[in-house]
């Protein structure tokens, strides 16, 4: 698998690990070392994922993360030194798909990478439709109303995973085991945030979602259309 | 209170009665015998008589006689006037009374001493008491002989007068006291209230609420004082706890930043020596053993800055929980699993008993943390045990869940006992430690267990083996979720409320 990764940290002894473990793996490295340039790099280098410190001199790691979501579903994982609850969910919050910790093992990090570029075979053209919503999974297109929804390459996948099973309910282990590709425990709070990223985007009303609800002490799954519990909700929520 | 003060009103009140009684009567009774004596000596002075000369001895008794009961009508009236001649026979007598009331001292005093004298009688005749004043009555231009007239002074007015007077006092006494009374409990009130309020306000300090001040008493009496002092002082404890909260805070701080300091360096070195250890095939036999020990003592190393790290979060005070409901057997469950090929690696057998007899092993937590917690203590149970097995019962009892951890191991000495829940504490410095723990483990699993308001014990004896006891409130199950109304749109899971660790 190739892929080209934006590396964005200060440290220039771990990028330049990170460099050595990357081309091993295969992948092409680009580095940056500076926030105020890493916008101008993404633009150059046009990487598969980007690496990103959330600890950067100039333009810290949070408003990159923003500024790359305005324009881009790149992947983003970040690399943090923190795991207070606050930096990480932030992160997450800015758009990053997901986050590893310092320190971390070359095989960890090369599984996060993997997971984010990894793209799943699908047998031929598949068409999911839920709601008002149609996904067309081939060109990872998605409309709602008929028009286009502007989604990331995961939070497609986090939508579609729950629409190919309408109704069932997945646990957050299983989203994450699915979609983030964690094969032990992760972070549940990676799905909690960006199942309200997605319905920010999908949701007629993100605070009374339709479309993507919880299953409270279970986790999530598509909503069923025009049930006894909607009709009523949608009528005042619909105007 | 109300009463004691009451008390000593009461008997004050007493007191000054009975002396201001006392007092009165005395006054009024010299009053009235010196008014008597006086009236007495008018009457009974001979030049009183006017001329008698060439009276006989009739005429003369008769303008006597005419004399002293002129003095019944005046304002300080007699009641009788007896007449009593040196020849023992009554010449007069005017009302009930006669000489043979008159009581033999006086007379003698009359008789004998030719003075003018009285003394109280009780009244023979009437009721109440009566004074009785003597006088000689000598007529010399007559052949009427010496004789002693007796009056007969009523004191029914002196009587009415204390009685009144008595009344009086009771009366004003009951009023008196009935005001001291209400005032007493009005000004015990206004100084007790402040007090309550000041305790209440000690009470709500005491309970962590340093902002609580007493309300400033506008007063400049002794309360408002203590208010002021009070409130100063309280001002500088916050302040004070302050300073050292900020200490605290700093120092926990400033562990936290070094270890995230740690954590770049770390992750280069980490790389670097997976990638030595990866490629170490290629590598002389030396630096293939320093690979090794590179890799295993970075694992270490890694280890401690991670609970490092934690204890300084538990200090810092930066913790919160997010308990979500945790079977507790199945927590353990997975335990046992994660940690079945170390216990396989050292031949100990590690059983796990669940006992649902009073309920299921429910409670409110974070399973990361408590997993943590058991792993911990299974792993060191493990990994004390020789030669035997880990034995692990989990249960309720009552309002708790109950899960005792005991292994077969050497056992802890009692000097240690204490000391084994202490960051760093090695109860046993010569033993290999292979399982390489960073030595914070139970102190971690101390602050974890007390996050989740619970606690945990150790019992041994050497060559008996350790048995760890952990328990916490156990809560009790949800209703099954039903249907649809399972649904909610809340986003996070939150179905027992967030507590947070003081600092």
């Amino acid at each position: 698998m190739k892929g080209r990764v934006l590396v964005v940290d200060d440290d220039p002894s771990l990028g330049e690990m990170l460099g050595i473990v990357l081309r091993q793996e295969g992948f092409e490295p680009v580095f940056v070392r500076s926030g105020d340039q890493a916008i101008a790099a993404f633009h150059q280098a046009k990487p598969d994922l980007v690496l990103l410190d959330l600890m950067l001199p100039g333009k810290d790691g949070l408003e990159i993360c923003r500024e790359l979501r305005l324009e881009s579903g790149v992947p983003i994982v970040m690399l943090t030194a923190k795991t207070d609850t606050v930096d990480v969910v932030l992160g997450l919050e800015s758009g990053a798909d997901d986050y590893i910790t310092k320190p971390f093992s070359a095989k960890e990090l090369v599984a996060r990478i993997r997971a984010r570029l990894r793209r799943r075979d699908t047998d031929g053209a598949e068409t999911l439709r839920f709601h008002d919503i149609e996904m067309d999974v081939m060109a990872h297109q998605v409309t709602k109303d008929n028009k286009p929804v502007n989604l990331t390459p995961l939070e497609f996948e986090l939508l579609a995973t729950l629409a190919r099973r309408p109704r069932q309910v997945f646990t957050r282990e299983v989203l994450l085991e699915q979609v983030w590709g964690y094969r032990y425990a992760g972070d549940t709070r990676l799905v909690n945030v960006h199942v309200q990223r997605l319905r920010a985007k999908i949701e007629d009303d993100p605070e009374n979602p339709r479309v993507v609800q919880t299953v409270r002490g279970v986790g999530y799954r598509i909503g069923p259309e025009g049930g006894a519990v909607e009709s009523s909700a949608q009528a005042g929520d619909q105007g | 209170m109300v009463l004691f003060t009451s008390a000593i009103v009461v008997g004050a009140l007493l007191l000054l009665g009975a002396a201001l009684n006392a007092l009165l009567a005395k006054s009024l009774y010299t009053q009235q015998s010196a008014d008597a004596v006086q009236q007495v000596k008018q009457l009974t002075r001979q030049t009183e008589l006017g001329d008698v000369t060439g009276f006989d001895t009739r005429q003369v008794q008769t303008k006597l006689q005419e004399r002293l009961t002129s003095g019944q009508s005046g304002q300080l009236s007699f009641q009788a006037v007896v007449l009593y001649g040196a020849d023992g026979t009554e010449t007069f007598s005017n009302g009930n009374y006669r000489f043979r009331h008159v009581p033999a001292g006086l007379a003698e005093r009359v008789t004998l001493r030719g003075e003018l004298a009285y003394v109280y009688i009780r009244s023979p005749v009437d009721p109440g008491r009566m004074l009785v004043v003597g006088a000689p009555i000598r007529i010399d231009q007559s052949d009427v002989g010496p004789q002693q007239a007796y009056f007969f002074y009523p004191l029914n007015f002196q009587e009415e007068t204390l009685a009144k007077l008595s009344n009086f006092l009771l009366i004003v006494g009951a009023g008196l006291l009935a005001a001291v009374v209400i005032l007493a409990a009005i000004s015990i009130g206004r100084v007790l209230k402040p007090i309550q309020r000041a305790r209440d306000v000690a009470e709500e300090i005491a309970a962590g609420n340093l902002a609580a001040r007493i309300p400033q008493a506008t007063s400049q009496d002794d309360f408002g004082k203590l208010a002021e002092s009070f409130n100063r002082m309280t001002d500088n404890l916050a302040q004070k706890i302050g300073e050292l909260e900020h200490v605290g805070s700093l120092q926990a701080r400033f562990v936290s930043d070094v270890s995230h300091e740690l954590r770049t360096p770390l992750a280069t070195v980490r790389m670097a020596a997976d990638y030595i250890h990866a490629a170490r095939a290629g590598l002389p036999p030396d630096a293939q053993r320093a690979a090794v020990l590179l890799e295993r003592e970075l694992e270490r190393f890694e280890n401690l800055l991670e609970d490092l790290l934690e204890i300084s979060r538990f200090d810092a005070g930066v913790i919160n929980l997010e308990p979500v409901e945790v079977d507790v057997s199945s927590l353990l469950d997975e335990v046992v699993d994660a940690l079945d090929p170390i216990a396989h690696g050292r031949k100990v057998d590690v059983g796990l008993q669940v006992d649902r007899g009073q309920g299921q092993p429910l409670v409110a937590a974070d399973p990361r943390r408590l997993d943590r917690v058991f792993s911990n203590l299974v792993k060191n149970a493990i990994e004390h045990t020789v030669e035997g097995g880990v034995r692990i019962w989990v249960g309720r009892r009552g309002g708790d869940v109950v899960v005792t951890v005991a292994d077969d191991g050497e056992g802890i000495p009692a000097e240690d006992l204490p000391h084994i829940f202490e960051r760093f504490y090695r109860a046993d410095v010569h033993r290999a430690r292979t399982l390489g723990g960073t030595g914070l483990g139970l102190a971690i699993a101390l602050e974890n267990v007390n996050l989740h308001r619970g606690s945990i014990d150790v019992q041994s004896e050497v060559g008996q083996g350790s048995t760890f006891t952990v328990t916490l409130p156990a809560i009790d199950p949800k209703p099954e979720p039903v249907g649809g109304q399972a649904v909610e749109t809340q986003p996070e899971p939150a179905p027992v409320p967030e507590v947070a660790v003081g600092g």
